[in-house]
């Protein structure tokens, strides 16, 4: 039994040894990530989330920008049209599985970030970092809330909830004013302070650069509601342009890249899936528009049509078995700075607002009598302007002709009808006027589809050529998409939450494509 | 050499030892299905450790007196007890034991145990032609067929690539299915695809949880216990073994060889669909962008243009194996070489395996140290990316226009005007399209993986009851890989692409088993261990990538753009202590006990430690009560066992991670702090039988096995602040039977007959998922055709995708343009790929020195969807696309004319459209309808047949050679019966839960055919 005994023994010194489990707890964290409370007690990590709020609400990886904008507000908005036949968006179809990955890259990238930053910077008392948040959610939600209509906004981040709910976009739009006017206090307070420096993308954290942003975000919006609140749309209008927006080009706001962090577009240009579209050839060689060059490149074939020029579009809603047929040859592809580096692209910043765009927008407002500081022709003449300097065309007096220009758009190709009969040079009545600003206003924004289908759906402007097909029997080939249906992993997840929205008073109609937003009531 | 080994086998005869004796009994001891002698038989006297083996002649001589009984011993053979009479000699047939009854199987840490006392299902699998019938890709495929309740897919990535293996079912909704490996008593880390089947003694499979205990969590999915081989105790022996085997391959793809490109009934050279007019023989204007390449082409069928991509794989392996010892040592050395070629050109491997094993007794057998070293290289080029991949050659290869001619689209390249050299390619730049000969020769990737198994063992006896083991082992394995793909590649970084992978993982085990045998009385006996186990898994990569290059197609580091890199890491660890015992009654009844308590680093640190364990009892009826004449034996067992499991690591903290450029990016999922283990519940039932004196036997089991508490990712609304949710909970059902029918019909000293059937049905059943959660969506590799979902009350398995919209009378909706009406998501149930049953039938005949085997495997039931189908269904190759072009198609008429198509008026179809719209309305690439291209799965194939010749040993007994032995082989030679297109075996990527089921442009089904030649001296 003496053996027994040692035995029990050595099993207890085992025993000891086997539950012997100090390190663990070292052994089951990885040195490769960090807690989130590292990154709430360092403003330099806050800023590092912030960078990745700013990029991943652009859109900034290729192929999430590619299936968020490039498929739907892009193609709808008629920047391009698609050459890939499976590519079913142009013939109006909201593919499923590229709409799911659009509103999860915001909701599942983006906006963990957002929380994160704001609640940080609002725990470490980071003024200015927390005014910053708030403009850039804000901005954020509005390219959100602008394709779904109502979605999950006040309440995110509230995990005390059983389920986030919806707000209509009506709530959504007034409250974004709010946080502005939060933002633009805080940041008038600590105009001497700078917040996350290289962590901000756009910035470099200087408050006054942010103030005037948010100013000239706020005038974006306001125009937005022009037509279901216009007094609203006047005075958050007139609030921006006095407290001072974007004048010159220094001002844009662009979110920054690098080598590895890049331009979207860049990447996507090379998978050879999208040309120019009818639109923008009749538009831009109607008004032999210094600008096509920089925007997009001779076909490869040269002049296909017989039309005279070798910058080709193609009609949108190509059918597949048309496009069985490639089409990337004999098609305008995009210039080469939008390219490859390898290939002469530049690697271009991604824009957010600039300051053609605040021309424009100021434009319309004094259309409407609204005071914007200048007539709307002085401030439609400026956007132009400043949009040719932007893109680096013309001097003054090649760009001054080009304002006084009568020309109109003409034909793609030899056969059809020029897109729209409206001239450069500002005029005709009042309506006629809208559509010059919107229509120049679209060919500022290139590239950011974005906001060119949001006011596409607002003001109708531009004109567009009909589609050759539509897939979707609500919204017909010379109809307009009026925004997304709601994806379905919103009815997996949130089931309750997206049918009250459906159901109830926030989307105020169906869960369609044809179904208009709250702000689109012209 | 021939002149060294024979003076080496002169050696051993000198060396051979005279044994003093009383009595010397001498005899020969032969295999007694085919009369040649066996080496190494072990020969013990009954009760003494005198004991001996028989030589390369199968001749033993060991003193002994009368009356003594002699036990003759061979694994996969009976063991045989002669008492020793008034003869001196004593010649043994050793018969095959196809029911293993008496066998003394290798069970949990290498502990042998008769298999009667066993109180669980295992398996032994038939090894004898592992080494001849070999697999082409992962050495698990060998199992293939033989064994009841195991469904095993290959890899559709070439001559390489490891296997999905799956016992009773799968059960695992966020981890691993599959079973997992013991190689001599020891876990690996990774799998068995590189192993040589040269060096395997043994095989067996533990299905259950049951039986695998002991192993530790990761055994809840089953085990499989492979053994290899030692050395002898007496003799040498050197054998050399060659096989020769010519793969090819067989496309079932059911094309059509009367349209070519084109759109709408017009040639198009620039088209990747088949739409165009009939062939007429005409000239048509050459594809190629190529300035030089301008003659005109005949408009033409190639019909053997997809089979023309294809070549005959050939595969060399060669190996050596040396068996010498002592009493004291024992020494196995095994050198395998292999030299695989794909069907494809330039898919290659080549295979070094290197094993030494040593086992030593010393110190009079008080202490026993043994050793073993697996040194694998593996080379391997051009391993085949799956599934879409654009790299996949098989994607544009089955996507040839009909009448591309193979001799033009096999000059890949050319040089532009601008001196670049660019893809030779009919749609130059299209979306996800490529020349497949371009793919071939400018996607390419090399890999070479060293691995390194081995283990150092001592066990002390303290005396005959009581003895000690401890033991540490190591699976350690490093892999570098390059990418290249050259300039003008679609999708890829200009000026080409170069990317390295440097993987390493380690699995290091480390035990002490202490182990007591007590007889207290002739009736009773017991035995108890008590042990314990440390294991470390680590495992990390690192990648680089490119943003492209700056000198073309040159691939180094140096000339990247941008060089980006990504790296990962994970480690855990996990210890354990464990006791079991068995209690034995009579030799008759017996009670298994295990317990066992893990202490796992994933799981909360304060909450780290989980216990389970198992009962198991066995009853041989037949020993304990008297029979009637035709039942020779009848076995009883039952057992039930709980297995535990944890979680992977950092599972438990919510985490961000530092992105290149200076981005923090938070993890999507928030942790469960709180997680319970995770457990399975395994009940199973079985019954042994044989009858007419082992003639026939009859193996049944019943098994019922419930995974719960599962630790799974759960989608939230991210408007939480995250898109995952880890939770506990499911409960996964699988139930089931296996039965396995060995007979032998015939039994002569000529002619023998042995036929074994293997019949399982697994039944599963997901019982619940989580609070408030009725269905799970599983990782799909986002797939655009279906998705994999758990559906409570629903069997695992259910596949989902786009379908045809019926009214209320289940009659489909029809548009106004004669296209179906398709559902927008992926929504309806296309079915379910799990078999209703598997089955195996193995017969092998003898007659004299001939021997020949088959193998018959048989799924029934299941379906498979496939995407390669859809897509070229889009692009008009497919047959079916032959109908109506002309504008004349009527759905539910003369295509899908088994369907009630009705228009919205609710009257029969009618409505013409031409095939072109209808396929590409419903076929190809983003939303395909899944219901319009799934395929019932059942098929029916000749698995393996070895024919086999052994020269007889009147002949060669004047050769130094010990035997030699021809055999032709052939694997996976036909389908018996197949209906669907493609073969359903092979899946995209194994590591996928949800990958059964779904084909995506998978390499052709392959048949082997070869020859093997042995021989020994």
């Amino acid at each position: 039994m003496k053996i027994m005994k040692n035995i029990s023994l050595f099993f207890g010194m085992v025993m000891l040894l086997a539950s012997c489990t100090d390190d663990f707890e070292e052994t089951n964290t990885d040195p490769l990530s960090f807690a989130i409370p590292a990154i709430e007690d360092s403003e330099l990590l806050q800023g590092q989330a912030f960078a990745q709020a700013q990029y991943t609400s652009m859109m900034g990886l290729h192929w999430r920008f590619q299936i968020s904008q490039n498929l739907f507000s892009d193609i709808w908005c008629q920047y391009f049209a698609t050459t890939a036949s499976g590519f079913d968006s142009d013939r109006y179809v909201q593919v499923g599985n590229w709409a799911d990955l659009a509103w999860s890259s915001f909701y599942e990238e983006s906006l963990p970030q957002i929380i994160l930053v704001e609640d940080a910077t609002e725990a470490t008392g980071n003024a200015v970092g927390n005014a910053m948040i708030k403009i850039w959610k804000v901005n954020a939600f509005h390219r959100i809330t602008d394709y779904w209509g109502p979605i999950p906004y006040s309440e995110v981040g509230n995990t005390d909830l059983e389920a986030i709910p919806y707000d209509s976009q009506e709530d959504i739009y007034r409250s974004f004013f709010v946080t502005l006017d939060e933002a633009v206090a805080q940041l008038n307070a600590n105009l001497d302070q700078v917040a996350f420096t290289s962590g901000d993308r756009t910035y470099g954290g200087d408050p006054a650069k942010w103030l005037t942003f948010a100013n000239s975000l706020r005038l974006r919006l306001a125009l937005r509601v022009k037509y279901v609140d216009p007094v609203l749309a006047q005075s958050e209008a007139e609030k921006a342009v006095n407290a001072g927006v974007f004048l010159s080009n220094d001002d844009n706001a662009y979110v920054s890249v690098d080598e590895i962090n890049r331009n979207p577009l860049e990447t996507i240009t090379d998978w050879g899936e999208f040309r120019m579209s009818a639109t923008m050839e009749s538009i831009l060689e109607g008004y032999e528009d210094p600008r096509l060059p920089q925007y997009f490149a001779p076909a490869v074939d040269g002049d296909s049509d017989g039309d005279g020029s070798g910058y080709e579009g193609l009609l949108n809603g190509q059918t597949k078995v048309s496009l069985e047929t490639s089409k990337n040859a004999s098609h305008s592809d995009l210039s080469s700075l939008y390219k490859d580096t390898a290939l002469g692209g530049v690697n271009p910043p991604i824009e957010v607002l600039t300051a053609a765009e605040v021309y424009f927008l100021r434009a319309e407002g004094a259309l409407e009598g609204w005071a914007m500081g200048g007539s709307a022709e002085e401030l439609y003449a400026l956007g132009i302007t400043t949009s040719m300097e932007q893109r680096e065309v013309g001097d003054a007096t090649s760009i001054a002709a080009y304002i006084a220009s009568t020309n109109t758009p003409i034909a793609f190709e030899v056969g059809a009808e020029p897109v729209a009969d409206i001239p450069v040079a500002f005029g005709g009545d009042a309506e006629m006027q809208l559509e010059q600003i919107i229509t120049q206003k679209w060919l500022a924004l290139y590239p950011n589809g974005w906001e060119a289908w949001a006011e596409l759906r607002r003001t109708g402007y531009p004109k567009q050529y009909a589609r050759v097909q539509s897939e979707n029997s609500d919204v017909a080939a010379d109809e307009i998409m009026r925004r997304m249906v709601y994806v379905s992993s919103q009815f997996d997840t949130n089931f309750e939450s997206v049918s009250t929205a459906i159901n109830g008073t926030e989307l105020n109609g169906a869960d369609n494509n044809n179904t208009k937003l709250w702000w689109d009531k012209k | 050499m021939m002149k060294k080994i024979f003076m080496f086998f002169v050696l051993i005869i000198w060396a051979y030892p005279v044994l003093a004796q009383d009595k010397m009994v001498t005899g020969v001891v032969t295999d007694a299905n085919d009369g040649v002698p066996l080496p190494g038989v072990n020969v013990l006297v009954q009760g003494t450790t005198n004991g001996t083996q028989t030589d390369f002649d199968g001749n033993y001589t060991i003193s002994a007196s009368e009356g003594d009984v002699l036990v003759f011993s061979y694994i996969g053979t009976k063991t045989q007890n002669i008492t020793v009479g008034t003869s001196n000699t004593i010649d043994v047939s050793m018969s095959e034991d196809a029911s293993q009854l008496d066998e003394v199987v290798v069970t949990a840490l290498g502990i042998k145990r008769q298999k009667k006392s066993l109180t669980y299902a295992t398996q032994g699998v038939d090894t004898k032609s592992i080494d001849e019938a070999r697999p082409q890709q992962d050495l698990v495929n060998s199992l293939q067929g033989k064994v009841a309740g195991l469904s095993i897919q290959t890899s559709g990535s070439g001559v390489s690539g490891s296997s999905k293996v799956v016992l009773r079912g799968n059960r695992s909704i966020a981890g691993s299915s599959q079973a997992l490996y013991i190689v001599d008593g020891v876990p690996l880390g990774g799998d068995i695809s590189n192993l040589s089947p040269d060096d395997i003694a043994s095989i067996n499979v533990l299905k259950g949880a049951n039986a695998a205990a002991l192993y530790g969590a990761r055994a809840n999915n089953g085990a499989i216990l492979i053994t290899t081989k030692t050395g002898t105790s007496d003799v040498t022996t050197i054998d050399f073994s060659t096989t020769l085997t010519a793969d090819t391959g067989n496309i079932m793809f059911n094309y059509q060889n009367d349209y070519g490109q084109g759109s709408a009934g017009i040639f198009n050279s620039t088209s990747t669909g088949s739409w165009g007019p009939r062939f007429d023989g005409s000239s048509v204007a050459n594809w190629s962008p190529s300035p030089d390449i301008t003659q005109s082409l005949p408009y033409t069928s190639q019909s053997n243009n997809v089979n023309d991509f294809m070549q005959t794989g050939i595969n060399i392996a060669n190996n050596i194996s040396i068996r010498t010892g002592n009493e004291k040592v024992r020494t196995f050395f095994g050198y395998t070489n292999e030299n695989r070629e794909g069907i494809v050109a330039g898919n290659e491997l080549a295979r070094h395996n290197v094993t030494l094993k040593i086992d030593n007794k010393m110190y009079d057998d008080k202490i026993e140290l043994s050793a073993k070293v697996n040194y694998i290289r593996t080379e391997t080029d051009n391993i085949l990316d799956t599934g879409e991949a654009f790299t996949n050659p098989w994607r544009h290869a089955y996507r040839l226009p009909r009448n591309i001619r193979t001799s033009d689209s096999e000059v890949f390249e050319y040089i532009a005007t601008d001196g670049n050299v660019l893809q030779n390619y009919w749609k130059p730049g299209d979306n996800g399209g490529a020349n497949p000969y371009w793919t071939l020769n400018r996607n390419q990737n090399e890999s070479v993986n060293d691995r390194v198994i081995g283990y150092a063992s001592l066990k002390y006896n303290f005396n005959d009851k009581l003895s000690l083991m401890v033991r540490t082992a190591v699976d350690n394995s490093t892999t570098f890989r390059e990418d290249r793909d050259y300039n003008d590649s679609y999708i890829v970084a200009d000026n080409g692409d170069y990317e390295t992978t440097n993987s390493i993982s380690i699995e290091w085990n480390s035990d002490f088993l202490f182990s007591y045998n007590e007889e207290i009385n002739d009736d009773f006996n017991f035995n108890i261990n008590l042990g314990g186990n440390s294991r470390m898994a680590e495992n990390k990569y690192i990648f680089t990538d490119n943003q492209g290059l700056n000198a073309p197609n040159i691939f180094a580091i140096s000339n990247a753009l941008t060089l980006t890199a990504e790296q990962d890491f994970n480690k855990e660890k996990v210890n354990s202590l464990y006791t079991f015992g068995q209690v034995g009654f009579k030799d008759a009844l017996f009670l298994d006990l295990t317990y066992r308590s893990d202490w796992s680093s994933t799981l909360p640190f304060d909450n780290n430690r989980f216990d389970y364990y198992s009962a198991g009892l066995s009853a041989v009826i037949s020993d304990m009560f008297t029979m009637p004449e035709p039942i020779s034996f009848l076995k009883l067992r039952g057992s039930y066992a709980e297995v535990g499991n944890d979680t992977n690591p950092y599972a438990i903290f919510r985490t961000a991670n530092t992105v290149a450029g200076g981005f923090v990016q938070l993890e999507a999922s928030q942790p469960n702090t709180d997680l319970k283990p995770e457990r399975t519940q395994s009940l199973e039932f079985g019954v042994d039988a044989r009858f007419f004196n082992n003639r026939l036997g009859l193996d049944f089991t019943y098994y019922k096995s419930n995974s719960i508490d599962q630790l799974f990712p759960v989608s939230v609304d991210p408007a939480f602040g995250f898109s995952t949710r880890f939770v506990n909970g499911g409960d996964i059902q699988n139930k089931g039977i296996e039965a396995i029918l060995t007979g032998t019909p015939v039994q002569t000293n000529d002619f023998s007959w042995n036929v074994s059937v293997n019949f399982s049905k697994n039944d599963s059943e997901v019982l619940r998922l989580a609070n408030n959660l009725e269905s799970l969506v599983l990782e799909t590799g986002n797939s655009f055709f279906r998705q994999f979902e758990l559906n409570v009350g629903d069997p695992w398995g259910n596949m989902y995708s786009r379908g045809f919209v019926r009214d209320d009378e289940g009659r489909v909706l029809v548009n106004d343009d004669g296209t179906p009406q398709v559902t927008d998501g992926k929504d309806v149930l296309i079915g379910n790929y799990n078999p209703d049953w598997l089955g195996g039938i193995s017969n092998s005949f003898r007659y004299k020195n001939l021997s020949l085997s088959f193998l018959i495997d048989i799924r029934q039931g299941g379906v498979v969807g496939s995407l390669t189908n859809a897509i070229l269904a889009s692009d008009g190759a497919l047959q079916s696309t032959t109908i109506g072009r002309d504008g004349t198609l009527v759905f539910g008429d003369n295509v899908f004319g088994n369907l009630a198509v009705v228009k919205s008026d609710g009257s029969t179809n009618d409505i013409q459209t031409d095939a072109e719209t209808f396929w590409t309305a419903i076929g190809g690439r983003n939303a395909p309808v899944g219901e319009a291209f799934v395929e019932d799965a059942s098929n029916i194939r000749m698995r393996e047949i070895t024919l086999g010749y052994s020269l007889p040993s009147t002949l060669i007994d004047k050769t130094p050679f010990r035997n030699i032995k021809l055999t032709l082989v052939g694997r996976n030679l036909f389908f018996i019966s197949n209906n669907a297109s493609v073969d359903p075996e092979v899946i995209t990527d194994p590591s996928l839960a949800s990958s059964d089921g779904y084909e995506s442009f998978s390499p052709p089904t392959t048949r082997s055919l070869g020859l093997n030649l042995k021989f020994g001296f």
